[in-house]
């Protein structure tokens, strides 16, 4: 089985970008990970690949720094497709569309609740602390399909880091 | 009876455009058409004060879909503002990545995806069923290339999401874009071009050529198939489809002016002309300036303006002096009749010395180095101020003021009159008589997911016609995108030659924010949706103007009363005219029209108008929900 790791998220939107920076991260060790960042049905191409879709992003229905697991169920079909944003299409507008693509992934999801959606805003202090619960779920749902998680280091410092590339400009 | 219409967002992917229409329902007649951008577009106001080189990156983000588009734009303003081009391996580099990452990429999805649920089975047998049974029986005379039996079974791979043709599209953008962002480093916001060079990596060039040419053999298929499709359907709406009054569809529904005024920019700078001016002009921006006709004309497309079948100016420089912009139906500040004058004053003349707008002092205060962008938001009033999009106009030397249309079919009629040849490494791209195109694709593109018939070597005939209708701009895209294709072939090859001859130098040497004192410049450069079209004026290394173009603004421009000299009665942008002249053809009472007619010639141009775009959407999609399996409750953050 195919398995993709994808995080999601605009790190100029303070908590929204957990998920890409985390996977930015993660892709230095993992080559299963992808960061889809703020791209939308950019990448639906790139998703459709995949039998199984394991998504790092916020979701607003959880209090600050708490963490779920979900699974992402129903399709769409043509009629209820729609294209309003694209570089906002939440995980589960993506995989209504794989579906309605006849594509049928497996879709989970890894969840952190958010603090602060504040343009230019650093992370919270609630959505940093959650990153190693994060990984801890992630290596949990990899290990059913036989992969092993990997990274080196504080998560938590590779967040910030990413946080100030964003804000502060500092690979340009 | 009235049947008044009003739709937003008549955009199908983003960007907020909205249509208002009045039709006459017994006579199926559009009396009326509007169109309004409802959002604020205004990046120059933030530009000035930054790096010009910043430009390049900033005006980037002015949109997901066209990034490396303003890129470009910005780029060639900021080479002429620095008086330094690219070497030749630098230029063909550039060349290379934008067919890429915009035509290839972007043409198809536009094709495909936005435009082609107009003509799918879902909309066709719903909302023209008379026609859906002609398309039935109407066997396709490409099908050695596309493979399809009836014209009906494209429409039903043009069915949104399921589609073939739709899925397809999926997988090639991508292709394209990998293509492109090799050289880039990304899309759509391209990380490499940088004033008078490209900064790619190219330690292990012939492995970046490689990895490009087997996208580019894929591609070069794909564009063979699409064009097969898009002229299948161009000629069952020319020959088997008629409007109310007994037209064909094709020719008549969605003109545009008469004549049309057709304004292209060119994209490919030549490697060696483009190089060489900098040679020539030895530092001095000025002299650069002084050789931009030369360098525009001697792009792999060529630009110019035309109005109908007369090539009024093939020289940007000379055309660019008069353009301009007004404020009258727009939600801007007349800035002329305010006296707000930009901080260097009122330029007066080119960096040649000629007159700007022909010397009329009245008129000289709207062109786009003397512009100051100072927004006025208000209600929407069709009598006086109804949208953010501004009135660009071209004033020429004999006085007319003219509208503007611009987009794949501008160029492909710039190019047509031009009336020459492109080869590039010793292969013929395209070539033209003044009423006809040739396009000359290669051989040897074997693609898995496509018939047999788009391995082989293909040449594409394009026709002039009279007037832009809304599917000859769809016809034009799809030829325009072999075009483009050949284009990177070209390049590609000419690449090998420059590595064949050691020549792999791309930038020129540039210290960082060393710029003339004063200097101005324009940059224009050819696009999906039309010429993209940047001016700075930069003092000391910051920018203390910039204005620019995107590539929709001449299309969605309001009407005005500025026209003169016989267009006076068609003084509004393309998508107005466009929108006007329609019969609705829509087989259901009146009272469920839902102005299928008019949203296909708006969407033919490809209205994009992700530049105005601020809102967002979160949640879920329709019927398909996230399901919390377990939380855990994380104290450490709580």
């Amino acid at each position: 089985m195919k398995v993709l790791v994808v995080g999601f998220g605009n790190p100029l939107y303070g908590d929204d970008g957990f998920g890409s920076c985390l996977a930015q991260y993660l892709m230095r060790f993992n080559n299963f990970v992808y960061d889809g960042n703020a791209h939308g049905i950019g990448i639906l191409g790139t998703l459709a690949d995949y039998d199984v879709l394991i998504f790092i992003d916020v979701d607003v229905r959880l209090p600050p720094g708490a963490v779920a697991v979900e699974r992402i169920e129903g399709s769409l079909t043509v009629q209820e497709t729609r294209l309003v944003d694209a570089h906002r299409a939440p995980p589960s507008l993506l995989v209504g569309y794989l579906r309605a693509m006849s594509k049928n992934p497996v879709a989970r999801l890894v969840a952190v609740g958010p603090a602060n959606f504040e343009p230019l805003s650093p992370p919270s202090r609630h959505i940093l602390a959650a990153a190693n619960v994060v990984l801890k779920e992630l290596t949990n749902l990899l290990a059913e399909y036989g992969l092993e998680l990997r990274w080196e280091g504080d998560p938590t410092n590779a967040i910030e880091e990413c946080y100030k590339r964003v804000l502060e400009g500092d690979n340009v | 009876m009235s049947i008044k219409l009003w739709i937003d967002p008549i955009t199908r992917i983003e960007g907020h455009l909205a249509l208002y229409a009045d039709i006459d329902s017994q006579t199926k007649r559009v009396k009326e058409a509007r169109t309004v951008a409802m959002m604020f577009r205004g990046f120059e106001i933030f530009l000035r004060g930054r790096a010009p080189e910043d430009a390049i990156h900033i005006t980037s983000r002015t949109c997901g879909v066209c990034g490396a588009a303003h890129a470009n734009a910005s780029t060639r303003a900021c080479d002429a503002a620095a008086g330094m081009t690219p070497y030749p391996m630098g230029n063909v580099l550039r060349t290379m990545a934008y067919a890429m990452t915009d035509y290839i990429y972007d043409h198809p999805l536009i094709l495909n995806m936005l435009e082609g649920p107009d003509y799918s089975e879902v909309i066709v047998s719903k909302l023209t069923p008379s026609v859906w049974e002609i398309a039935r029986t109407t066997p396709t005379k490409y099908s050695d290339i596309h493979g399809y039996r009836t014209v009906a079974d494209i429409m039903i791979d043009l069915n949104p999401v399921t589609g073939r043709l739709w899925q397809l599209t999926v997988k090639h953008q991508r292709i394209a874009r990998e293509a492109g962002v090799l050289i880039y480093g990304r899309h759509s916001h391209p990380a490499t071009l940088i004033p008078g060079g490209i900064s790619t990596d190219v330690s292990n060039l012939p492995s970046l050529l490689q990895e490009y040419y087997t996208r580019l053999a894929l591609l070069l298929a794909w564009v063979k198939f699409v064009w097969a499709i898009w002229q299948e359907l161009y000629e069952f709406y020319r020959d088997h489809v008629s409007t109310p009054d007994g037209k064909s569809y094709a020719l008549t529904q969605g003109k545009t002016h008469d004549p049309p005024v057709m304004l292209a920019g060119g994209w490919g700078d030549d490697p060696e002309i483009y190089s060489k001016i900098t040679d020539e002009a030895r530092g001095d921006w000025r002299e650069l300036y002084a050789k931009l006709d030369v360098a525009y004309n001697a792009r792999w497309e060529k630009p110019g303006l035309a109005i109908g079948h007369e090539i009024y100016s093939k020289n940007p420089t000379e055309i660019q002096l008069g353009y301009v912009e007004f404020a009258e139906s727009s939600f801007y500040e007349d800035w002329a009749q305010k006296n707000v004058a930009p901080p260097y004053g009122w330029l007066r003349e080119d960096p040649l010395g000629r007159p700007l707008v022909h010397g009329d002092e009245n008129l000289l205060k709207y062109h786009m180095w003397n512009r100051t962008t100072m927004p006025k938001p208000g209600a929407i009033n069709f009598a006086e101020k109804y949208t953010w999009a501004a009135e660009p106009r071209i004033v020429l030397k004999d006085g007319r003021i003219v509208p503007i249309e611009t987009g794949p079919i501008s160029q492909l009629w710039l190019n047509t009159l031009h009336a020459t040849k492109v080869e590039a490494a010793g292969q013929k791209i395209w070539e033209s008589n003044g009423s006809q195109l040739k396009i000359y694709l290669p051989g040897g593109t074997v693609n898995p997911d496509l018939p047999p018939g788009t391995y082989g070597e293909l040449v594409i005939t394009w026709n002039l016609p009279k007037y832009s209708t809304t599917w000859e701009r769809l016809l034009a895209r799809a030829v325009h995108l072999a075009l483009v294709a050949a284009m990177g072939w070209g390049a590609l090859l000419y690449a090998f030659q420059l590595v064949n001859e050691g020549r792999t130098q791309t930038s020129r040497l540039w210290n960082f924010g060393k710029w003339p004192s004063f200097s101005y410049s324009f940059g224009w450069w050819q696009v999906p949706r039309g010429n993209c079209m940047h001016w700075l004026v930069q003092q000391n290394g910051r920018i203390v103007n910039y204005q620019y173009e995107a590539p929709t603004t001449p299309n969605v421009s309001p009407r005005n009363n500025r026209c003169r000299g016989g267009w006076e009665g068609q003084c509004a942008g393309p998508f107005e005219l466009a929108a006007l002249n329609n019969y609705v053809t829509e087989e259901t009472p009146p009272d469920q029209w839902t102005g299928l007619d008019l949203v296909r010639a708006i969407r033919s141009f490809d209205p994009c108008l992700a530049c105005a775009v601020h809102f967002e959407t979160k949640g879920e999609g329709g019927r398909v929900s996230n399901v919390i399996e377990k939380v855990v409750w994380n104290v450490c953050s709580l």
